[in-house]
């Protein structure tokens, strides 16, 4: 990671501001996955207990049913559980509970993310958590929180997009999702959050947080409902957003550029366009009339300009102008982007099995403490190291293999 | 909007959170969205995004553009933990603001730099709202129908995603700083925040050498699962089937022994045959109302969610069991009106933080009682015009023309909102059955 010379001279490399903080991590697929690899990548030792013998879903969840490659884990995986171990252990037996419970005792955090009532099911609830731990800060993600009329409901990325209320104005004729897994990527990062804040706060008390999917994408919908909130108002779908005006994305000669004019930003467009005269003409100047005659808009004014030029050129030209346009980026731009490289954005890991991992690293940088590259581990990989500094020699964790405990 | 949004979610912890504005340049978010369309006289307090954005901070004004008022500023940070802000490198050189100069101030402070590109890089000092983040991180890529061009989200999620780790930001500064006592610059770039969210296509690309292409509605693996028409308009219901056993519980739901077929019976043929199973399954869609669609299809298990509008948020049952909405009092200027949490999560029992600041509003507090300045250069500066309580440039309130959009067709008025809003935030007391 660059040092940031320019920022100050107090870096210490490697010094990763969470590598005090130790967390058992029981979760499966995505948003738990997440907040763990974030704790992870920021420097806390995670042991992610998997239950043997498939171990995390995500694991095996290639997009095309065909293509999961054998002894290969899928890139949802390999992305979501950097820098963690992984121990298998089945906690339906009393003595896999038992190691469990060992395990938990010495943690500070523990992550999961079962189906509300199932901790408590297998004897495992906060309650009986705290007896063997009492400091310890226990995250429970669930798709829809621990208690409500919705707790026992299943859920997938689209459903949740649905009922958070992202997804009624996207789209044209039907809704239509966002593409990815948005709600539950955000609902990792604001579990990270709330067990960050729970750190700052620990004390003799453990904590419980009551985490849920449906609530992280709502957080995340909230613009669409303002309207509705101070004056019953409500916009159709299929419409430009209304905040700034004539947002839109065109083509350019070579691709796609996002035209932002901005606030105020009309005058700078009309400069950008070489027809200053269009600050007189109405369609161009009144937010309203680009709304409702947005068609018209772009064909009268922007598609003709925009053929003959390369988007490169129209974005550095644009923001010369203070206009925040931007490019539409695609997964292989991403990777040729140059301000990317700059910045040191992607991270390169060696997997023993799959090879060379190329992955995001981390938005934010500091010019004091470090984030740690890394590589997710294999099932069970860290199973020799964990078990024996519990205690458990080799014969007795082949006994509890055998046994089916590990 | 990714700035405020993180010193949202910082007054949502109970930090004391002090926004400056210049009365040059207010928040022109205070611009838009005004109770019932009137922006009133004093307009600029009454802005309902500003409200949105802005609760339990404290607000004041300063016009930085003279020493004497950026040294009054550096005072301020003298005092203070953390120091959000978003100024272009031209300006934070120019008034010796960069994080050099900072430190010297307040060596233990967390001074967190905003900006669309980052800090570094050819394209350092580069502009970018929620549009241009989308676009550049890649996520607009994967976003709207296939064969279509990609679209953009209508809910500002990249200022979302930015805000979310402005907050992460900080916290793991506040801890590093607790343990070793220094204090912690932070770059932040608001386009590289959505990338992270799609570090599994990129992983897909890089290694598996797949392409993510848009699908719309639909999935590579998983058929049907889509978004279907109910009764009535514009009523939708979203659902996913995710394997062959969910696949047969619909069919036992819906009944039709259209859907029986053999060749449905398997993922694979049903991916061959999904625009048929997709208007079989619309047909059943449509004779139900959404929410009726969810509960019966929870019922079988499978995952599904209507497609909710905002009157039906603001009063679902289960977001009020939730506590998701609280009502904020502000008795001068609005009267009261909804919130919702920015971080779902209480760590004091039903505390929530106050209203939005007036412009201003905390002057007193602010430049008075916390740093001290003697009540002659509060009125020098007041008369100079580079604190106060009105903005001094000639802005305008945003108003919707309601009846034009209506004829237009693009929007819908529901004029019993204030009945809808009362229910939104009666939570009924409930306690996690830990």
């Amino acid at each position: 990671m660059p040092s940031f010379d320019k920022l100050g001279k107090n870096k210490e490399e490697g010094m990763f501001p969470l590598s005090d903080i130790k967390v058992v991590e029981l979760s499966s697929f995505i948003a738990g996955p997440y907040c763990a690899k974030l704790l992870a990548d920021w420097g806390a030792h995670v042991i992610k207990v998997e239950e043997p013998p498939l171990g995390d879903e995500a694991r095996r969840s290639f997009l095309l049913a065909e293509e999961s490659v054998q002894d290969k884990d899928s890139s949802l995986f390999l992305y979501l559980n950097t820098n963690k171990k992984s121990i298998t252990l089945n906690l339906e037996c009393q003595r896999g509970k038992a190691i469990f419970l060992k395990l938990v005792q010495d943690a500070d955090i523990l992550l999961e993310s079962f189906p509300p009532g199932h901790m408590r099911s297998l004897g495992l609830s906060y309650k009986n958590l705290r007896e063997v731990n009492p400091k310890l800060i226990v995250a429970s993600i669930s798709n829809f929180g621990q208690y409500g009329p919705y707790r026992d409901y299943e859920a997938a990325e689209i459903s949740l997009q649905a009922l958070s209320g992202m997804l009624l104005r996207m789209g044209k004729a039907r809704p239509t999702k966002y593409g990815g897994y948005l709600v539950q990527h955000g609902a990792g990062l604001i579990a990270f959050i709330a067990i960050l804040t729970s750190l700052l706060n620990k004390g003799d008390e453990g904590q419980y947080l009551d985490l849920s999917l449906i609530e992280a994408g709502a957080t995340g919908g909230i613009l669409a409902l303002l309207p509705y909130v101070y004056m019953g108002l409500m916009m159709k779908r299929g419409l430009d957003r209304s905040l700034l005006g004539s947002v839109g994305i065109y083509p350019a000669s070579n691709g796609y550029v996002v035209f932002v004019p901005g606030y105020g930003g009309m005058e700078s467009l009309a400069l950008l366009l070489g027809r200053p005269e269009l600050m007189e003409d109405p369609l161009f100047v009144d937010p309203i009339a680009r709304q409702l005659r947005a068609e018209e808009f772009a064909q009268t004014f922007i598609l003709p300009w925009l053929k003959e030029h390369r988007k490169e050129e129209v974005f550095e030209q644009a923001q010369e102008l203070g206009m925040p346009f931007g490019l539409i980026q695609t997964v292989p731009d991403l990777l040729d982007d140059l301000q990317l490289q700059d910045r040191e954005f992607f991270l390169q890991v060696a997997h023993p099995v799959v090879g060379e991992l190329i992955y995001p690293s981390t938005p934010f940088k500091s010019n004091a403490f470090s984030y740690k590259p890394g590589r997710a581990p294999l099932l069970g990989e860290h199973n020799g190291e964990i078990y024996s500094s519990l205690g458990y020699g080799e014969e007795e964790v082949e006994e509890l293999q055998k046994a089916g405990v590990i | 909007m990714a700035g405020p949004l993180t010193t949202r979610i910082c007054a949502e912890l109970g930090a004391e959170v002090i926004k400056i504005e210049s009365l040059r340049r207010i928040d022109v978010m205070r611009c838009y969205c005004f109770p019932d369309n009137e922006p009133g006289e004093e307009w600029w307090n009454r802005g309902g995004y500003f409200h949105w954005l802005n609760w339990g901070k404290l607000g004041c004004t300063m016009n930085l553009d003279h020493p004497e008022r950026v040294a009054i500023f550096k005072e301020l940070i003298k005092m203070s933990d953390v120091l959000v802000e978003n100024f272009s490198p031209r300006v934070k050189r120019n008034w010796g603001l960069d994080y050099p100069e900072i430190m010297k101030i307040n060596p233990e402070i967390i001074m967190v730099s905003l900006s669309g590109f980052g800090q570094t890089g050819r394209h350092q000092g580069k502009r970018a709202y929620a549009p241009t983040m989308e676009a550049t991180s890649g996520f607009a890529s994967l976003n709207g129908e296939e064969g279509d061009p990609p679209v953009l989200s209508s809910a500002a999620v990249g200022d979302w995603a930015a805000g979310l780790f402005g907050v992460a930001a900080i916290l793991l500064s506040l801890h590093y700083r607790r343990k070793t006592g220094k204090g912690v610059c932070i770059d932040l770039a608001g386009r590289e925040a959505l990338t992270c969210f799609m570090g599994d296509a990129i992983l897909d690309y890089a290694v598996y050498h797949k392409s993510r292409e848009r699908l719309g509605n639909r999935h590579p693996s998983m058929v049907p699962h889509g978004v279907y028409a109910c009764k009535g308009e514009d009523n939708w219901i979203a659902l996913a089937v995710r394997n062959d056993e969910e696949w047969q519980r619909f069919c036992h739901l819906a009944d039709d022994p259209r859907l029986a077929r053999e060749e449905f019976s398997t993922i694979s043929g049903r991916l061959h045959n999904v625009e048929e199973i997709e208007g079989l399954v619309e047909e059943w869609s449509s004779k139900l109302d959404a929410l009726d669609a969810m509960k019966r299809l929870q019922t079988a298990g499978i995952p599904s969610g209507a497609v909710l509008t905002p009157k039906e948020i603001l009063s679902n049952p289960h977001f009020r069991q939730r506590g998701f909405f609280v009502k904020v009092e502000h008795p001068t200027v609005t009267g009261d009106h909804i919130i919702n949490r920015s971080l779902p999560i209480q760590f004091a029992k039903d505390w929530f933080p106050g209203p939005a600041p007036l412009l201003g509003e905390h002057n007193e507090y602010v430049f008075g009682r916390l740093l001290k300045l003697a009540p002659e250069k509060l009125e020098g500066l007041e008369e100079e015009k580079a604190i106060g309580t009105a903005p001094l440039i000639r802005l305008k309130p945003q108003v919707y023309p309601l009846d034009l959009m209506l004829r237009g067709s693009v929007c819908e008025i529901d004029r019993q909102y204030k009945g809808v809003l009362g229910l939104a935030a009666n939570k009924e007391g409930i306690s996690i059955d830990e």
